[in-house]
């Protein structure tokens, strides 16, 4: 069964969407929204991983599984990455009742 | 297959887009949701099963839950006033364009990337993903393990010394 | 013993103070400083009894992990910059104090003292991780567990805004290195169908790899790791995180973390120059980062008020001389000829002594003259002459004054630059140098002559503890003697 897939048409959807993360952390002025366009783009990298995960495939044709590996870690650092950057973004709004980044110039000589 | 790849790529880039364009923080947040799950769908195309489904639990789940439920104890409104300034957006869409522009050529030449997707046979599609992943994790990669669950400690600590109760 | 020994032995450590401090009830948390440090030292002089690795183990650990005499070298150093970091810390608890202290009147003042001193060495555990991977998923992992310490430790003081701000930032700019180094493994995985080096190393070798592919993945991971070691365009986050943080940990975030940054630059490096195909776009891509570095590092240096930022800025400068060095690898090594392994080495050995040196100095003065401007050195020289001298030697040795660690550190890069032909980046270098000279002097004549009025002079002598007191000495000894026989610290590297 021929599906018309192919490995670019995953790694260009990927591509795409880290672009888009990356112009998210451009733009956007609120941290929370950066954090989130961040964890995007990690994301966007997580499938580039699974797909070529999928497609290096080993001797009896499985997927090679170290590419979902290192995805599992992945994962795991981003959960700890978040809930450490949560904190400290919930502490500077206690000290500041801000979350908007230009407002954060308080160091600029 | 085709068609649903179609569907759920888009879901993933319109959910992205929208966390992006949206003012209102939650609404951003859902977006981001729907994206995560586009995603998921594409890795259980991809017969990434276990990490479609952690996609969605830890991901969907847990990440974003954590971020909603930031964005409501700091009771974080709309912006207000213009959305993007010039400079930024124009910076934005120079980076991501030059981005777009640089995989699209990298794909156009990556020879390797013209490989069909075929559904699995025989011994491969017996191997469940779950097996094979966890095997691996507490054989060969017990170091990287061992690192990570350090990193979880810290990570826990950290988050305890830095949400400890305010001064009022 | 084995060298991984070393590293369970500092996790435990780690584990340790956290009990210490949870259940023993400390009246002063100062020993948990004292037994960190003692545990340290006692690691540092393991490092030279570590046996390699048995030819018969044949354990899928050493896939991960390597135990060259180059790991070694980099494991002293964090353990090193860990050690002073703790002593540093010691001086300047009263400020933690202050930006920690629990509401509750009846709490103890030192509360949120423990934990300072203990992620330190979480951090150096996973900063000898770091100097030992050779898998991208075992670097990928220790790198991570030390960037989630230092996020923790750069927001630390949570009172403090100017302390959150730069954690706020440099939480931004690691996460996106993060995005970046993620997708640049993925692509280098998905090309070569390993996690290993070596193996990356051959697939790249072999030629059947596209090499604009190649290339992307270098790119992607070249825009990650030049976050972390502060090359430009991507070192903007650079100057506000190091004023904002507490001192103790700008010194380790400007030594460990860069010593970190760079070994893993070396290794992925190798295994891109190691290919024919994209190798001389890759000593390009260097040398054009180099060069930018070295000339914005240093100018951007000069106008500079504050003296902690002034070190921000001398740090981005000291990684464009450390890039030149890898831009300027060369190809065959010849006999005598240093690799560009090891002058890296070298100079982030020497970049140790003197900036832990100068950041144990800006500590003191932040103490006790509560600023970090230049102006607040002035009369140093009379009023506290020991800390003037030290700073004095850790400026010399920042120039690269002859008879001094900073010097060889120099020389050798300019050495590789001048044997590979470099000419361009030799005289950009050779500006920056210039330039040093001018902004790190602007400090030593704040100390000793631009004082009109006689009055700083009379301010009270800064008191150094016997601890400081020692370390100081310690590492003005290591740079003069690195200075007059750079051969020997050469040996260490092997």
């Amino acid at each position: 069964m021929d599906t018309g897939l192919t490995l670019n048409h995953f790694l260009a959807v990927s591509g795409i969407l880290f672009a888009i993360g990356l112009a998210g952390v451009l733009i956007r002025r609120n941290i929370i929204v950066i954090f989130m366009c961040l964890e995007l783009m990690l994301s966007a990298a997580n499938l580039t991983l699974v797909a070529f995960s999928r497609f290096n495939t080993g001797a009896n044709g499985a997927p090679d599984y170290h590419g979902q590996v290192l995805l599992f870690f992945i994962i795991t650092v981003a959960a700890a990455e978040v809930a450490v950057g949560l904190a400290i973004i919930v502490a500077l709004f206690r000290a500041r009742e801000t979350t908007d980044v230009t407002q954060i110039a308080s160091m600029k000589n | 297959m085709t068609f649903l790849f179609y569907i759920f790529a888009a879901l993933a880039i319109v959910g992205g887009i929208g966390v992006v364009l949206n003012r209102n923080p939650v609404s951003s947040a859902f977006a981001m949701i729907v994206s995560f799950l586009g995603l998921a769908a594409l890795y259980i195309q991809l017969d990434a099963y276990l990490v479609g489904t952690l996609q969605i639990l830890v991901y969907a789940g847990a990440i974003m839950v954590l971020f909603l439920f930031i964005i409501m104890l700091l009771d974080i409104k709309s912006e207000e006033g213009r959305q993007f300034g010039v400079f930024s957006t124009a910076g934005a869409v120079v980076v991501a364009g030059g981005m777009l522009l640089i995989v699209a050529k990298v794909l156009k030449n990556f020879e390797a990337g013209e490989k069909a997707l075929t559904p699995l046979k025989g011994a491969a599609a017996e191997t469940t993903d779950v097996s094979a992943i966890g095997e691996l994790l507490f054989t060969t990669y017990w170091f990287p393990v061992q690192v990570i669950g350090m990193l979880l400690l810290v990570a826990t600590v950290g988050v305890v010394v830095l949400s400890k109760r305010e001064l009022r | 013993m084995p060298a991984y020994a070393l590293e369970i032995i500092v996790f435990s450590l780690g584990l340790v103070l956290l009990l210490v401090d949870a259940f023993a009830k400390l009246e002063d948390k100062r020993s948990l400083a004292w037994l960190g440090m003692l545990g340290l030292v006692v690691v540092f002089g393991l490092l030279f009894k570590v046996e390699p690795r048995a030819a018969d183990d044949a354990n899928v650990f050493w896939r991960f992990y390597s135990d060259s005499r180059m790991s070694l070298f980099f494991k002293g150093i964090a353990i090193l910059s860990t050690i002073l970091v703790l002593a540093m810390a010691i001086d300047y608890r009263g400020l933690i104090e202050k930006f920690t202290a629990p509401a509750e009147k009846k709490a103890h003042p030192q509360a949120g003292l423990g934990e300072f001193f203990a992620l330190p060495v979480f951090a150096c555990a996973g900063l000898m991780c770091m100097a030992s991977a050779t898998n991208l998923v075992s670097i990928f992992v220790s790198l991570e567990a030390v960037t989630i310490t230092f996020y923790v430790m750069v927001a630390y003081m949570r009172r403090n805004v100017g302390s959150l701000e730069a954690g706020v930032k440099y939480l931004i700019l690691g996460a996106l290195s993060t995005g970046f180094l993620v997708y640049g493994f993925a692509w280098l995985y998905g090309i070569t169908g390993s996690m290993d080096l070596a193996e990356i190393g051959a697939a790249l070798k072999s030629g059947d790899v596209s090499p604009t592919a190649a290339l992307f993945a270098f790119s992607l991971i070249l825009v990650a790791l030049g976050f972390k070691v502060g090359a430009v365009p991507f070192q903007m986050w650079i100057p506000d995180v190091y004023q904002g943080a507490p001192t103790p940990i700008t010194a380790f975030l400007s030594v460990g973390s860069k010593a970190a940054g760079f070994i893993v630059l070396l290794r992925l490096s190798a295994v891109f120059l190691g290919s024919e195909a994209v190798a001389g776009q890759v000593a390009m891509a260097f040398a054009v980062v180099a060069g930018l570095t070295l000339i914005v590092g240093n100018l951007t240096a000069i106008p500079q008020s504050n003296f902690k930022r002034l070190l921000a800025y001398s740090s981005i400068a000291h990684a464009g001389f450390l890039l030149t060095a890898l831009a300027a690898a060369p190809r065959k090594l010849e006999a005598g000829q240093l690799s560009s392994a090891t002058v890296v080495a070298f100079y982030l050995g020497a970049y140790l002594l003197m900036t832990l040196l100068a950041f144990l100095v800006v500590g003191l003065v932040r103490v006790h003259r509560d600023s970090e401007e230049i102006e607040a050195y002035r009369g140093l020289g009379k009023s506290s002459p020991f800390l003037a001298l030290a700073l004095l030697i850790a400026m010399a040795s920042l120039a690269g004054v002859p008879l001094t660690a900073g010097f060889f550190g120099k020389f050798f890069v300019f050495q590789l630059a001048i044997q590979g032909g470099h000419w361009w980046l030799v005289t950009l270098a050779a500006i920056g140098a210039g330039a040093g000279f001018y902004y790190y002097l602007k400090v030593v004549a704040a100390m000793y002559w631009d004082d009109p009025t006689g009055a700083a002079a009379k301010a009270a002598a800064i008191p150094v503890s016997a601890l400081t007191r020692a370390a100081v000495v310690t590492l003005i000894v290591l740079i003069v003697i690195a200075g007059f026989a750079p051969r020997m610290i050469l040996g260490l590297i092997g």
